[in-house]
């Protein structure tokens, strides 16, 4: 069984509330470490459900989605870091190329310092290109993948 | 291959390159940005862009710095100063992952960084601290520390720096809101709120030592520098050595300095602060600065030396201390910042840049380049040299004249109006100098 949003949503909330200082937890290849010892600031998180206090699981910050000339939208790395395709080691990748993504879905991990952040799909469409190797250490601003949203490939 | 990570920007960033070129270490700088098309972004061996140009994003993101100091092979760390220079956890994270750091270990950093803590260790050590409160909380006791120290009183900040958390207080009743304001700045600057109390000088100078542990024990002392021209606590121009003191006097403030750092076996550069009473010929430990600081530049041209290549060779472990080091002549330094007339940031680009001839200017910027927005206003330094303080007023003044910048609004003609005055060139000079003295008198404001 998959671990759901909702599922992370419902460890967050219970930590939260909890005497508990860190967690970290790993299941069905997800990874998930909580803290909250301040230390260095994570990057702000879009999820709304985040409590200051806590260091979620982050997704990536709103990066503008740059269109290029064939009207396919580059995914940027929202800071330097180490590049997965896959959630852990020998898992099967996000995602591929040719593949359809929906809109929210994970489709890389950028790793500083083990805390790993998830780069989601700004809209759904068809995944035309991927442009690191898993391992990559990627800069920011470096494009990382290109979708072609769904509007345009129909058109 | 040796590799240095070099997590700053600007004219430190471009020095921290040179000297490692010198030492034939390769480097790679991380930048913000709103920095990768910079003069150091291009003279490093290798640029990772870190993040987005807001320094909490980048500069200041010490796990952004120290992957990408471990994912591109680098053996040490240069902080350079400000930033993350004198952060304690980013040393222990670069030391906890096998990298040197160049500069001090964490827990010399907190030793001194705290400066309640170091007035302790120097009363300890014999330094003379002059007088201080305890850390006030309550403002009954505040006014009974205050009374005991004899207005006028300035508060600090025990965490702090820069400024922040110092007020001067001329009578009790104005000192509660006074402490509560401190308080408020303190705890907003540094996440620590205490504040104590000295004696306010008026007529002081700012004199510092530069020292250098080898991190046995042994310190190395090259000096003093006279840092009396400041706005608002920054320091503007800076010289050595501090030629108004008398001799003894400086000789005294370089023991105290030695015996400080090497209590804790200090390890790289640093700075021992002293406040000089003219009027009673006394001197007074200040605090310690665990960092190369922006200034460094006038002891170098003194004691012919580079402190930078120093520190990178102590972290590579290749320093060897020199057999003989006599300071000669007399070096004066100024800061030029993207600032208007009204001390305002002007940031922008750069479309003319004419440093003078034969002066040692380090910079980041040149023609062409952007100054943004989002980062202290320095972009430049301007170092003369000669065999005396006269000789050194005279090169600068030249030097200043000849400096011409196009595109942005600088310091400069501010700088031109400190190097041609009266009290600059006679050397009467004192902490409140310029904002009790010249700018009421050039602008018309207090």
């Amino acid at each position: 069984m998959a671990i759901s949003r909702a599922d992370i949503d419902a460890i967050l909330a219970t930590f939260e509330t909890s005497d508990w200082r860190t967690i970290h937890l790993k299941a069905d290849g997800v990874e998930v470490m909580l803290s909250k010892d301040g230390g260095p600031v994570p990057a702000p998180s879009s999820r709304p459900v985040a409590a200051p206090a806590v260091e979620p699981v982050q997704t990536s910050p709103p990066e503008p989605p740059a269109e290029t000339d064939d009207g396919s939208i580059a995914i940027i790395a929202p800071s330097l870091g180490t590049f997965y395709r896959a959630p852990k080691p020998g898992a099967a990748p996000f995602t591929q190329s040719g593949a359809r993504v929906e809109a929210g879905d994970d489709l890389c991990l950028i790793e500083v310092m083990k805390l790993f952040t998830s780069v989601t799909a700004p809209c759904s469409g068809t995944v035309t290109a991927i442009l690191a190797s898993d391992g990559d250490l990627v800069e920011h601003g470096q494009t990382l993948l290109r979708i072609m949203p769904d509007d345009e490939a129909d058109s | 291959m040796s590799r240095l990570f070099v997590a700053n920007r600007g004219e430190i960033a471009c020095r921290i390159i040179a000297a490692a070129k010198a030492l034939d270490i390769e480097t790679v700088a991380g930048v913000s940005a709103a920095d990768k098309d910079s003069l150091w972004a291009k003279a490093a061996d290798r640029t990772l862009v870190l993040g987005p140009a807001p320094a909490r994003q980048s500069y200041l993101d010490g796990n952004l710095l120290l992957h990408a100091a471990v994912a591109s092979g680098c053996k040490a760390v240069h902080p350079g100063y400000g930033f993350l220079s004198e952060n304690a956890a980013f040393a222990r994270a670069v030391a906890d992952a096998g990298l040197a750091f160049c500069g001090p270990t964490p827990e010399q950093m907190e030793a001194v960084g705290d400066k309640l803590a170091a007035r302790a260790l120097a009363c300890k050590l014999g330094v003379e601290t002059g007088q201080a409160s305890e850390a006030l909380d309550d403002p009954d006791a505040a006014a009974i520390a205050a009374r005991t120290l004899g207005y006028p009183v300035v508060t600090k900040a025990s965490a702090g720096g820069g400024g922040r958390g110092m007020r001067i207080v001329r009578q009790e009743a104005d000192l509660a809101a006074a402490i509560s304001e401190a308080q408020t700045e303190a705890e907003a600057a540094f996440g620590d709120g205490r504040i104590y109390l000295e004696p306010f000088v008026e007529a002081a100078r700012h004199v510092e030592v530069q020292a250098f542990g080898l991190g046995d024990g042994q310190v190395i002392t090259l000096g003093t520098r006279d840092c009396s021209i400041q706005r608002r606590y920054q320091k503007l121009v800076e010289e050595a050595p501090a030629i108004a003191l008398p001799e003894a006097a400086r000789a005294d403030m370089e023991a105290a300095a030695a015996k400080l750092l090497g209590a804790i076996s200090y390890r790289g550069a640093g700075t021992v602060e002293f406040l000089w009473d003219e009027a009673r010929e006394q001197s007074r430990f200040l605090e310690v600065n665990a960092r190369i600081q922006v200034e460094h530049p006038v002891t170098e041209m003194i004691c012919s030396i580079d402190l930078v290549q120093w520190q990178i060779a102590l972290a590579f472990d290749r320093f060897e201390p020199p057999a003989e080091l006599t300071p000669r002549g007399h070096a004066i330094e100024v800061r030029i910042l993207a600032e208007d007339a009204d001390f305002r940031p002007a940031p922008g680009r750069i479309t003319g840049w004419t440093p003078p001839s034969g002066a040692r200017v380090d910079s980041g910027f040149g023609t062409g380049c952007d100054v943004p927005p989002y980062y202290d206003s320095m972009v430049a330094k301007l170092i003369v040299a000669a065999p005396n303080r006269a000789a050194a007023v005279d090169q600068l003044q030249v030097g200043l004249s000849d400096f011409d910048v196009d595109g942005i609004a600088t310091s400069i003609p501010f700088l031109r109006d400190i190097a041609a005055h009266d009290d600059f060139v006679a050397n009467r000079l004192s902490t409140r100098w310029l904002e009790a003295e010249l700018i009421p008198a050039s602008t018309g404001k207090p």
